[in-house]
């Protein structure tokens, strides 16, 4: 089977979903690992492609989330806009959170994003006024125009997810691999000096990368907001981030559509480990990360380089 | 004493040498010269345990050494000074020495630096003084001295004029050649042609990870083309 | 309002034991094995959990808890380098890549928290303290227990330094911290020195894990926003500078103390990040670290 016959299976597959398996809890997961993917691609734009790894992507996620809820539930504004703005919000810290990283390399980027995702945090929980505290903020409104039925208010939900992560992710993959940017970015990952001494704009295009990155996280945040209705400062924490970067070595670093898989299997497993018992499901993410990193560099993607 | 054959060596993919072989007697002061890039500090990081050999021999007084760690290498009574002194700069002079005498008791160690102290009184005076504040050519007579408080049968140097003024490296193979005499074997990789071609009683000529040549100092000058390629036009 | 500045400072040099045995063994471990180990709060947590085993369960007095919180630790300890980071560095070989490693201890951080959930429940557990009563300094009351956290990290961390300084295998730590290359030609076994040294890094969270046990409840996610603290201090000390974390320590700890004088309290934890940030912006080696390859 070619590839484009196996696409065209799997988007079919994926768009009738819905109708396939009308069931609350499968809708529920599927939408919820939609999102996760849309943050684990996002994530490997910034630190597969562009080699500039980041512990800090639960803050761009919760700046999308806070920006959206706060935005209709205190300004009025609609949801559909409030994607957007959740994803500018979000971009433009990304951007600042950029210049940083210009100057830092290795571990010590690793730790200035840990931080910045850590202050997030700490602000979220602790700006009574802006972000609700502990409790968050609740009672906004969702996407309007949705069926009032349970069920198909889920399917249409799940429809309206899946199709803006389908297109965030064609884009990053159309920048990814199809651009010059896909090709500086993968040039600063190997040799950042050598790619300046060729004359790629080093500077620009990281900063690209950041900006890219956290807006599509801040825009995956926003539809986690819009879709459960609830957002409290437990979404930038450490937890989140160890799930994205586990979702992203367990499909392979660079490649996008490996932690994008690694995304819906991760989750689906996650999920389905919570039926045996709450405790387990984090266990096995840790233990994914350990194995990969260490055995399994290129992850999932990396069997299929092999075959 | 220590035997090389046929080894293959390099860096991940990257294979710096394709097949190098040499031989050091006991007690020989031999030589390894060649253009930049040729492979003759990876061949004695090889010998030394620093990377592991693709292929090849390596044996130490009828030892197989291949693969074995540096310290391993070490305690079997081989030194190693590196290109860079691999001394540790943020440590005394003392400190230093007492790190060349890890694998030592106490008393051994120190029957080791009252030695030392003695040969090189200056670092007896300095000897509270950070490594890293030294001049160049002390750096490397400490180095030296370092490896000595082991009483290794074999010292590796990677380039010990490497940086050094001509005064210094007189005053460093100075000190080589009275090891030698007392009965200690170096092999050597030199830049400096001049300077191991007079002291050396074998030279190994490595070029592109390959022998290119071998033979006694008076062999390689009595050799036009070897002069030409390896020795610089003018060479005696 | 000199009494406040005098209690608060107190209680910011109190705090700063504790920090420090945190720290302390974060930069050690940075400094030899060139790994940021986010797992360190984890082996706090375990240490709490020993001590609540030993004491609760087993009914030991409070210094076995202590004791046996610093062996289990210390053995834990010696299991992460041989099973996870030599692995790792096989397959990567010589070629420096920082944040693998720091993916890799996120993992095991990941892990050894859920494992805790998984084994020993969700719930706070209490452990009694090892000294009961209060030390009335006159300006501030400071209990028992506080004060021990701070006599033992003080005594532990003189004998850590001492170590360092004088005994062979103290110099041999040094020696691989500073030229792994040069210290293996000294006949140093690298292996066993990075095991050893992780685990003596880990063991120090795992006695302040024991220590702070009765203060803090012992529960799985215990440690964690104290790692992530820890990072900022050991950035501001100059990671891989034990000497360096020690002072950056009481710094964090006696700013945080202060602040409360000036903004709410809540916000107190910010100013380690603040401070984090601003050093990695500004002088990424920290105050007394080795300058920062670019």
């Amino acid at each position: 089977m070619n590839r484009r016959a196996l696409a065209l299976v799997v988007a079919a597959g994926v768009a009738l979903l819905p109708v396939l398996l009308p069931h609350p809890f499968v809708l529920t997961i599927a939408t919820q690992a939609a999102i996760w993917a849309l943050l684990a691609a996002s994530w490997d734009l910034l630190s597969g492609y562009t080699g500039q790894i980041s512990f800090g992507h639960a803050g761009f996620f919760a700046l999308g989330a806070y920006a959206a809820a706060a935005a209709t539930k205190h300004a009025g504004v609609s949801p559909w806009l409030g994607l957007l703005v959740g994803a500018t919000i979000a971009a433009a810290v990304g951007l600042l959170a950029g210049f940083p990283a210009l100057r830092l390399r290795g571990h010590y980027l690793a730790l200035v994003t840990l931080g910045l995702a850590e202050i997030t945090r700490l602000v979220a929980q602790n700006w009574l006024a802006l972000t609700g505290g502990p409790f968050g903020i609740h009672d906004f409104r969702s996407f309007p125009g949705l069926p009032a039925d349970a069920l198909a208010y889920r399917q249409a939900m799940y429809l309206v997810v899946v199709a803006l992560v389908a297109v965030s992710i064609a884009v990053m993959y159309h920048v990814c691999e199809r651009t010059n940017a896909g090709r500086a970015f993968r040039a600063i990952r190997e040799d950042e000096v050598l790619a300046q001494t060729l004359g790629i704009g080093t500077t620009r295009y990281k900063l690209l990368a950041f900006t890219l990155s956290s807006g599509f996280a801040g825009l995956a945040g926003a539809l986690y907001a819009y879709y459960v209705q609830l957002v409290s400062p437990s979404v930038a924490s450490a937890a989140t981030t160890s799930l994205i970067i586990g979702m992203a070595v367990f499909g392979g670093l660079g490649t996008l559509w490996g932690p994008v898989l690694g995304a819906l299997l991760l989750y689906g497993l996650y999920e389905g480990l919570r039926f045996v018992g709450v405790v387990y499901n984090l266990i096995a993410v840790g233990l994914v990360i350990m194995v990969f990193v260490i055995y399994l560099p290129r992850g999932l993607a990396g069997f299929r380089r092999s075959a | 004493m220590l035997e090389l054959e046929s080894v293959c060596s390099g860096y991940g993919k990257l294979e710096i040498i394709q097949s190098a072989s040499l031989q050091v007697p006991d007690g020989a002061i031999v030589g390894i010269i060649g253009p930049n890039g040729a492979g003759k500090s990876t061949l004695l990081k090889t010998a030394f345990g620093y990377l592991v050999p693709g292929a090849g021999r390596i044996v130490f007084d009828g030892r197989e050494i291949a693969g074995r760690r540096p310290d391993e290498i070490m305690r079997l009574g081989v030194g190693y000074l590196s290109q860079a002194g691999g001394l540790f700069a943020e440590m005394s002079v003392h400190d230093n020495l007492v790190l060349g005498g890890y694998t030592v008791s106490r008393a051994a160690k120190r029957q080791a630096i009252d030695e030392i102290y003695a040969r090189f009184p200056i670092f007896r005076d300095r000897r509270r003084q950070l490594a890293g504040s030294l001049s160049g050519g002390e750096q490397r007579l400490l180095a030296i001295a370092r490896a000595l408080m082991v009483r290794p049968r074999l010292l590796l140097l990677d380039e010990p004029s490497a940086a050094l003024a001509p005064r210094f490296i007189d005053q460093v193979y100075a000190t080589l050649e009275a090891l030698n005499r007392d009965g200690l074997a170096l092999l050597i990789v030199e830049q400096n042609v001049e300077a191991i071609l007079a002291v050396a009683h074998r030279v190994f000529v490595l070029d592109l990870g390959q022998n290119a040549f071998d033979g006694t100092p008076a062999e390689l000058r009595a050799s036009d083309r070897i002069r030409r390629l390896y020795l610089g036009e003018d060479a005696a | 309002m000199l009494e406040s500045l005098l209690e608060f400072l107190i209680q910011g040099v109190v705090l700063g034991g504790l920090y420090a045995l945190f720290a302390v063994g974060l930069s050690l471990i940075f400094g030899v094995l060139d790994v940021i180990n986010v797992a360190h709060g984890e082996f706090f947590a375990i240490g709490g959990y020993l001590a609540f085993g030993a004491v609760v369960l087993l009914h030991l007095p409070g210094a076995m808890g202590v004791l046996g919180a610093a062996v289990g630790t210390f053995l834990l300890g010696l299991c992460v380098y041989p099973l996870l980071i030599a692995p790792l560095k096989r397959r990567l070989g010589g070629r420096p890549q920082g944040p693998l490693y720091l993916v890799l201890t996120l993992g095991l951080s990941t892990f050894l928290q859920s494992s805790l959930l998984a084994v020993a429940g969700g719930d706070y557990r209490r452990v009694p303290p090892q000294l009961t009563g209060i030390f009335d300094l006159g300006v501030t009351a400071v209990s028992y227990q506080r004060l021990l956290v701070l006599g033992v990290a003080a005594l532990l961390l003189t004998g850590l330094f001492a170590f360092l300084r004088f005994h062979p295998q103290g110099l041999a730590v040094r020696a691989v911290s500073q030229n792994p290359d040069a210290a293996q030609a000294m006949g140093i076994n690298l292996p066993r020195i990075f095991a050893f040294t992780l685990a003596l890094g880990v063991a120090l969270a795992g006695v302040g894990g024991a220590l702070m046990a009765p203060l803090f409840n012992v529960y799985p996610a215990v440690g964690f926003p104290l790692t992530i603290k820890a990072f900022a201090i050991t950035i501001l000390g100059g990671m891989g500078n034990p000497a360096g974390a020690l002072v950056a320590s009481f710094v964090i700890s006696i700013a945080e103390s202060l602040s409360v004088m000036v903004i709410p309290s809540q916000w107190q934890n910010l100013i380690a990040f603040a401070v984090m940030i601003v050093m990695l912006l500004v002088r990424p080696r920290g105050l007394f670290g080795r300058p920062v390859p670019r």
